[in-house]
């Protein structure tokens, strides 16, 4: 029975895979190559239109400036954690991480418009949801993976080769930066890979303070809406079977693609880190 | 020596400064609703267009929704973490990839799959127990890998005791392994269950009922929980119902907390017991 009971992961990862395939597949097909060369996406005009890549370009935007900030910042704390922190100050902040990742993410996105929202008006921002917003929202929302992993990585190192580097006259800046960190890579790049996989897949918060419009953002105050929000918003006033549904699919189908691609990297970066 | 002082008190200010914001963003959110409880927001249904009343069917909601969740993963995930664990062999590997992958694919694919095959396939409709089942598939692999990482640091010498009595494979497992792995296996369910508790994209899709007048009368029903509850009331109602929404924030913040507490306490035990 346990031999059954343990499938279910196997039987889940099939049909997850299948049914998100055979939901899209009738998108591509009626669709074509449209979905990823056109800007234009009003499915619900007659005749409607598919052109997913404002949201493409959307979520590869978001990805690219929140991971800017979030992987050097969770470096950094983790680094600090790692090397100079007391025991007491690693707890705490380390706690305080923790309970950071557990927190639900629509009270990330309700945070951020009752009380961020607001500051922007005082600088002359006027859009209360902007790709500025939804930005910051990422960052709180995936800076606990970026500091936990990077730091899980760090501590892994054996100590007697940062004693050894330490006994040599090496800093402890050099010591963590030249010695723990490269002994530790595949870990630290997998913290990385991990945190963009979550940033990729997050939905509430940028669906809450992204802003509604599905175009091109050109400045930081700009509405943005990646693949992830787009589905989340329309998905309720869809029919099932309709073209609008499938193309939902296939957007889904690339989130898919992209979170397993980023896992297969991620599971060979931590084979390379252990020896 | 010098620039090693200076970069540890920059690291340390950074740090400290990530920590103030985590910090500051949970008093906010608590004291910024915690002034609405009452025993009418506990107890009543929202009246007049969210602007008074209570959250009872989305408190009853959300319980119901997290003891079917348990009902099908605390089970699957134990057994699974068990065979990860105790079993070796071509099985076991594929089953460790699909778990690696199921954990790192975005809560809004799982929407679309639960959407998909619960509600459409198999004909469950929007309702409780598609919501239910997709939460379950999603903390799964929580559960499962950490059983396994449990069970895989007892010591050898309690399992070759347990055999030299005679004991049969399953008798281990049941009667020695699943008891000391006890407290381990608890931690899990409880950080699975405040993930399940707090997500929204999936339930959104599959189970969620905007407002109701009665509670789920069946699996069958579909549901009101508090995070959809908090997301609906930010994106639809305007300003003279946001109260409720930043009480709601604030209820699920506390319980989330609690729920964390609870599991970190028992994993320090754990920790502070095998060191």
């Amino acid at each position: 029975m346990v031999f059954v009971l343990a499938g279910t992961g196997v039987l889940a990862l099939s049909l997850v895979v299948l049914f998100i395939l055979k939901e899209a597949i009738p998108a591509f097909v009626k669709v074509g190559k449209e979905f990823f060369t056109s800007v234009y996406w009003y499915p619900t005009s007659s005749p409607p239109e598919f052109g997913m890549l404002a949201m493409i370009v959307g979520t590869l935007l978001l990805t690219v400036t929140s991971s800017a900030v979030l992987i050097p910042l969770g470096y950094v704390v983790a680094f600090f954690l790692h090397t100079y922190a007391k025991n007491l100050e690693k707890d705490l902040i380390r706690t305080v991480v923790e309970f950071l990742a557990g927190t639900p993410s629509v009270i990330i996105g309700t945070f951020i418009l009752v009380y961020v929202s607001p500051i922007l008006i005082n600088f002359g921002i006027w859009s209360p949801q902007n790709f500025l917003l939804a930005t910051v929202g990422l960052i709180l929302a995936a800076l606990p993976y970026s500091v936990s992993l990077s730091l899980e990585a760090l501590d892994s190192v054996d100590v007697s080769l940062e004693e050894s580097a330490l006994a040599l006259g090496a800093t402890k800046f050099a010591t963590t930066l030249r010695v723990t960190t490269r002994a530790a890579l595949p870990g630290v790049l997998n913290a990385f890979v991990l945190t963009i996989n979550r940033v990729v897949g997050e939905t509430i918060i940028v669906l809450m303070v992204g802003g509604g419009a599905a175009i091109i953002p050109r400045s930081l105050f700009d509405p943005v809406r990646p693949l992830t929000a787009a589905i989340a918003s329309e998905m309720g006033e869809v029919a099932v079977g309709s073209l609008h549904y499938h193309a939902l699919f296939a957007a889904g189908l690339i989130l898919l693609s992209v979170s397993l691609f980023l896992t297969g990297l991620s599971r060979y970066l931590s084979r390379r880190a252990q020896p | 020596m010098k620039r090693d002082l200076v970069l540890s008190q920059v690291f340390r200010i950074v740090s400290y400064v990530v920590f103030s914001i985590i910090l500051l963003m949970f008093v906010l959110v608590i004291l910024g609703g915690i002034r609405y409880f009452s025993v009418s927001f506990f107890t009543e249904y929202p009246k007049n267009n969210m602007r008074e009343g209570g959250i009872f069917p989305a408190i009853l909601g959300s319980f119901y929704l997290m003891v079917l969740t348990f009902i099908v993963a605390v089970p699957l995930g134990v057994f699974t973490g068990v065979f990860l664990s105790e079993w070796e062999n071509f099985f076991t590997k594929w089953i460790d990839v699909s778990l690696t992958s199921l954990s790192g694919i975005p809560s809004i694919v799982y929407g679309l799959f639960g959407l998909a095959f619960f509600c459409v396939a198999l004909g469950f409709g929007t309702s409780m127990l598609a919501a239910a089942l997709t939460l379950s598939l999603m903390t799964l692999p929580v559960i499962a890998s950490a059983t396994k990482e449990t069970l895989k640091a007892i010591p050898v010498e309690l399992r070759e005791a347990a055999y030299a009595l005679g004991a049969t494979k399953i008798e281990v497992i049941f009667k020695v392994l699943i008891p000391a792995a006890k407290r381990g296996i608890v931690t899990a369910v409880l950080v699975g269950g405040g993930r399940a508790l707090g997500e929204t994209a999936p339930v959104l899709l599959t189970g969620a009922v905007f407002y109701s007048t009665f509670l789920p009368r069946s699996v069958f029903s579909p549901v009101m929980t508090l995070p959809t509850h908090i997301y609906y009331i930010m994106m639809a109602y305007g300003e003279k119902a946001q109260w409720m929404a930043r009480a709601t924030a604030a209820l699920l913040l506390i319980v989330v907390a609690i729920i964390y507490s609870l599991a970190f306490y028992l994993r320090r035990r754990e920790h502070g017991r095998s060191h």
